[in-house]
């Protein structure tokens, strides 16, 4: 499953409508299943972070807010919601396994840019159906992470 | 191979008259039909493309082969039980149909998908909900592990 963090659509609608500050970049980071991220997950302390190391860096990848970054966004009359997919995600494992230690990576998050990686609010979870380790010199890519926003 | 250009309209939106770049605008009773097409013959070659492509035929093959057909319909006139499925194969033409339009452009594009109720996801204001996911519940994304 993925879906919006209700701390990610608080603020989706406090940047846009109050226009607090947004973050410069956005990340993706990488959790076992050891906690399931659903609705009610504000931070990345909620969760747990794959182990570091061979290819990983503890709080993911960067996006920057821009056109490259957020490749594809869509306006859906046909169905009433708008939809914005984000570049394809690669980790490529070097020297060992990502991850080099404990659980795999069963989700993958859409963090803001916070100083302290455990104080990140995580805005979108999203499934990877069950736990991925990398083999030594393979990639692992997240392609099309998609965001909808409907009105049901 | 589909030709994606010939399909959609490039230009500018009068909706949106302070917006001085182009969106693809997509007609659903144009596009999916023939993006539907497209994917029956991919899937019955069994012969897929890479990347993201890829994951997606994948999975699309293991919809209920019934579930096509009833994209093409609208959506009350789909038995109730066959309804996700229907639901999903519209996603799926729309995400490949999307993703060879990118792959086509080769640069970030702005997608405008018109209103047309045959070709709604559901009959009502429902959308695909996490529940409703359960099913699929790889839809949204796809992985790749190489």
């Amino acid at each position: 499953m993925a879906g919006w963090t209700n701390r990610g659509k608080y603020n989706t609608l406090a940047r846009y409508f109050r226009a607090v500050a947004f973050p410069a970049n956005f990340y993706i980071i990488l959790f076992t299943s050891a906690s399931a991220p659903d609705a009610d997950t504000n931070l990345v302390s909620d969760l747990t972070e794959i182990t570091a190391g061979n290819g990983y860096a503890t709080g993911g990848i960067s996006l920057t807010r821009n056109a490259a970054d957020f490749d594809v966004l869509t306006e859906d009359d046909g169905n009433d919601r708008a939809l914005i997919q984000i570049k394809d995600i690669v980790w490529t494992a070097a020297g060992g396994n990502i991850p080099s230690a404990g659980g795999g990576a069963r989700y993958a998050g859409l963090t803001d840019d916070d100083g302290v990686i455990a104080n990140r609010e995580v805005e979108e979870y999203f499934d990877l159906v069950s736990d991925r380790t990398i083999s030594d010199t393979q990639t692992l890519t997240l392609q099309n992470m998609e965001i909808r926003i409907n009105e049901s | 191979m589909l030709d994606v250009f010939r399909l959609v309209k490039k230009e500018r939106r009068l909706d949106r008259p302070s917006d001085t770049e182009d969106w693809f605008i997509i007609t659903p009773s144009k596009v999916w039909p023939a993006a539907i097409k497209h994917i029956k013959k991919v899937l019955k070659s069994g012969t897929f493309p890479s990347g993201a492509l890829l994951s997606y035929y994948t999975q699309a093959r293991e919809l209920d082969q019934s579930a096509w057909k009833h994209a093409l319909q609208a959506p009350d006139v789909c038995p109730v039980e066959l309804r996700d499925q229907r639901a999903m194969a519209l996603e799926f033409a729309r995400l490949i149909f999307t993703e060879m339009l990118h792959n086509a452009v080769g640069e970030p594009i702005r997608i405008y998908i018109r209103r047309d109720s045959k070709y709604r996801l559901y009959t009502e204001a429902k959308v695909i909900k996490e529940k409703d996911r359960t099913l699929l519940k790889w839809l949204g994304f796809s992985i790749v592990k190489e």
